[in-house]
């Protein structure tokens, strides 16, 4: 499900204060891999952004109306790509098949499935999870409730999320049956 | 299980009362053999009954452990509400300020 827009606009309403990271997790590899691979690609070429916006318009958008595998495919990839202004095709079709996209993406899928995530779309807003798409009221309801928190920390803003969230954050998924960490178990009902 | 217990001990003092009674009824004569009868013919159907009960309650109980097993199962699956968990986020793609930003969301994104 494409969330992207959503995102943007919450990027624009915010401006300096929010912040999207994309990680990459291929539900579909059989038909979804190579998009992934062209947009990391075009990544490189400092094209993310509109090979995703383009890939989503014209490619998935052609796919999902029509199944037809050949638009998800490696020469519809390129052939949309050469309406991207700047970007070097024969560069993107090189990088496509290259190491560091697929290193890229496989690490992307590690690090999230080490933390639960088995669907898309999902989200982590300064750690916390977020299971599926959900309004844009409600995103800015917990951008609000965590700037809040940010901004009383008296941490920089540049050093907000090594300090606050990678340093103190829990470090691999843990289930609503689990205790936090560091409290007493809870005694097992009979 | 233990309304099958409770039945089976229920039982068991009406069977008591029931031979009490019959040994009475030896003593007073034909009088009471009708009330022994009716005394049988009652055990009888709560024995029936019982029989009736102990497959539901088999079959309530496997459903019930089944569904616990199905909810337990999800909850191992379910994100714990009140955690923070500590996503690596280097040389991922960043829509917004690279640095800078009090609020960082992390988006698992996929063409689906």
């Amino acid at each position: 499900m494409r969330v992207g827009p959503t995102l943007e606009q919450l990027v624009a309403e915010y401006p300096g204060k929010v912040r999207v990271v994309y990680k990459n997790f291929v539900v579909h590899p059989d038909t979804a891999l190579g998009a992934h691979m062209a947009t990391c690609a075009a990544g490189l070429q400092g094209k993310f952004k509109e090979m995703m916006h383009t890939f989503w318009e014209k490619g998935y958008g052609a796919y999902a109306q029509t199944r037809d595998p050949s638009k998800m495919g490696e020469a519809n990839i390129l052939e949309m790509a050469k309406g991207i202004a700047g970007i070097d095709v024969a560069r993107l079709a090189a990088d496509m098949k290259g190491q560091e996209c697929m290193q890229r993406i496989q690490s992307d899928m590690d690090e999230l499935q080490k933390f639960g995530v088995s669907g898309t779309p999902a989200f982590f807003i300064n750690g916390q999870f977020v299971g599926g798409a959900i309004p844009k009221d409600e995103f800015k309801r917990i951008i609000d409730e965590q700037l809040k928190i940010a901004e009383a920390s008296g941490i920089p803003a540049e050093q907000y999320y090594e300090q606050a969230i990678m340093a103190k954050g829990e470090k691999k998924f843990r289930s609503v049956r689990d205790p936090k960490p560091g409290a007493e178990p809870a005694a097992e009902s009979k | 299980m233990i309304r099958t217990r409770h039945a089976t001990s229920f039982l068991a003092v009406i069977a008591g009362a029931a031979l009490a009674l019959a040994g009475a009824g030896c003593e007073k004569g034909g009088a009471s053999d009708a009330k022994v009868a009716e005394l049988e013919k009652r055990i009888k159907t709560l024995e029936e009954t019982n029989a009736t009960n102990k497959d539901a309650m088999a079959f309530l109980s496997k459903v019930y452990d089944q569904n616990k097993a199905q909810i337990e199962e999800e909850e191992r699956r379910t994100h714990a509400p009140d955690a923070m968990w500590a996503v690596d986020i280097t040389g991922n793609q960043i829509d917004g300020p690279a640095s800078g930003a009090y609020v960082t969301i992390i988006e698992a994104w996929d063409f689906a």
